[in-house]
């Protein structure tokens, strides 16, 4: 075989499956024959899938063939009824099969409205949790300033603690200012589609707080929910949280300022040029008024980060 | 004649009765359907190429049931989950196809 590969190196490698696997006997049987099983060899990953097509049938049928052509022929009443039994089996395990399918699919479905319902009941207890939070943090304002009112010191204190809680945005506050309803572009009226780029996205809401704050708001909330120094807006796939709390449309941002210049101001600025450049551009909702009257949650669950004793 | 009898039979006791599987062999059906099907098409072939002998129908349908049983509890306690029973779907799938495109060769060829 070496030698015959030496000869001529090309053409003897045609018919041969290929280096390495070409075996002695392979070349020895002359070329024609060489080559058709080199073609049966080059599939020999395949030979699970011939062996399956080609012995699709047990071999045990055959084998039992030539048993009985042997001369011991016997269908028994037992054989007949082994088969009958086999087959009502087959049937048996059809129909519950079928009938489990059957069964198991509104079961599945009830799942998922049980876990839905559970869902809903639980973010109502978390809203009702967090309402009953609210009304003790106020509770402990109130008893706290009747403590502190009470002593010279105390009072002065509170003046402080006013002031700061002002700044942690921690108490309700009320007072003028405007509101800005911001939401989607409406879908096309013709077409029925919706401009994905009239889509409110983070940024928007971002640009339109910052701009808030630059136009001097002293509290600004967005669908009640009041914002810190510390809160994050932020896209969360197709919604937009606000300190990780997922927000309904429309977006309502309401900002406590100087009601004769806040409006102005914003309008001036960066965030009022960017929700108007959206409106005009994408048609989105844009509504801003002034209010005379606005009340601003206190933000709850704000964290203790530092505190020091009085007079360290 | 009378083995579809059995067949049928069957399916009516199992729509009459509608068993509740326990929830430990629920895995174990529909596989266990495919093969003791492979097994089916292979004996219907056996009968139709004039071959067919009862006790090995029996034994590959009892066999091919356990197997396919052992093939899924192997493939959950591995930790592989279905992959190995799509192995299983798979070649008992092959067979039957093969099997079932001899029958119809022998019928309508004659």
């Amino acid at each position: 075989m070496v030698q015959g590969e030496r000869e001529a190196p090309y053409g003897r490698r045609e018919g041969v499956s290929g280096p390495g696997r070409g075996s002695g006997s392979v070349n020895g049987l002359g070329t024609k024959r060489g080559s058709v099983d080199a073609l049966l060899r080059r599939d020999d990953s395949m030979s699970l899938m011939r062996e399956l097509v080609t012995h699709a049938l047990d071999d045990g049928y055959a084998a039992a063939a030539a048993r009985r052509a042997g001369g011991q022929r016997r269908r028994t009443r037992r054989g007949l009824g082994a088969t009958l039994a086999a087959l009502t089996l087959l049937g048996l395990l059809l129909s519950i099969a079928a009938v489990q399918k059957r069964q198991s699919a509104p079961a599945v479905a009830q799942e998922k409205a049980e876990l839905v319902e559970r869902i809903r009941a639980e973010s109502a207890r978390n809203d009702r949790l967090a309402a009953r939070a609210d009304a003790l943090e106020e509770e402990v304002t109130v008893l706290q300033d009747s403590v502190l009112t009470s002593t010279a010191s105390g009072q002065e204190l509170r003046e402080r603690l006013v002031m700061l809680e002002a700044h942690a945005e921690t108490s309700r506050v009320a007072g003028p200012g405007i509101r800005i309803i911001v939401d989607d572009a409406p879908p096309d009226e013709v077409s029925g589609l919706v401009d994905e780029q009239g889509r409110i996205l983070d940024i928007d809401l971002q640009q339109a707080v910052n701009g808030l704050w630059a136009a001097g708001a002293e509290a600004i909330a967005i669908n009640g929910q009041r914002l810190t120094g510390l809160t994050a807006i932020r896209g969360a796939n197709k919604s937009i949280t606000v300190d990780y709390r997922p927000l309904a449309r429309p977006y309502v941002i309401e900002a406590i300022g100087d009601p004769d210049s806040i409006e102005a101001r914003f309008a001036e600025n960066r965030g009022g040029a960017w929700l108007h450049d959206l409106q005009k551009k994408h048609g989105i909702r844009l509504e801003i008024s002034s209010v005379d009257e606005l009340t601003l949650p206190g933000k709850s669950g704000n964290q203790l980060r530092y505190a020091r004793t009085e007079g360290a | 004649m009378i083995a579809t009898i059995g067949l049928f039979a069957g399916i009516i006791v199992g729509l009459l009765l509608q068993p509740s599987v326990p929830l430990w062999l629920q895995p174990y059906l529909p596989i266990a359907v495919v093969a003791a099907l492979d097994a089916v098409f292979g004996g219907l072939r056996a009968l139709v190429d004039g071959v067919f002998d009862d006790r090995v129908f029996i034994i590959s349908f009892i066999g091919n049931v356990l197997l396919a049983a052992l093939i899924v509890f192997l493939g959950d306690q591995l930790g592989v989950g279905s992959q190995l029973s799509t192995g299983v779907v798979v070649v008992l799938g092959i067979r039957m196809f093969s099997n079932l495109a001899a029958i119809r060769r022998r019928l309508f060829k004659g």
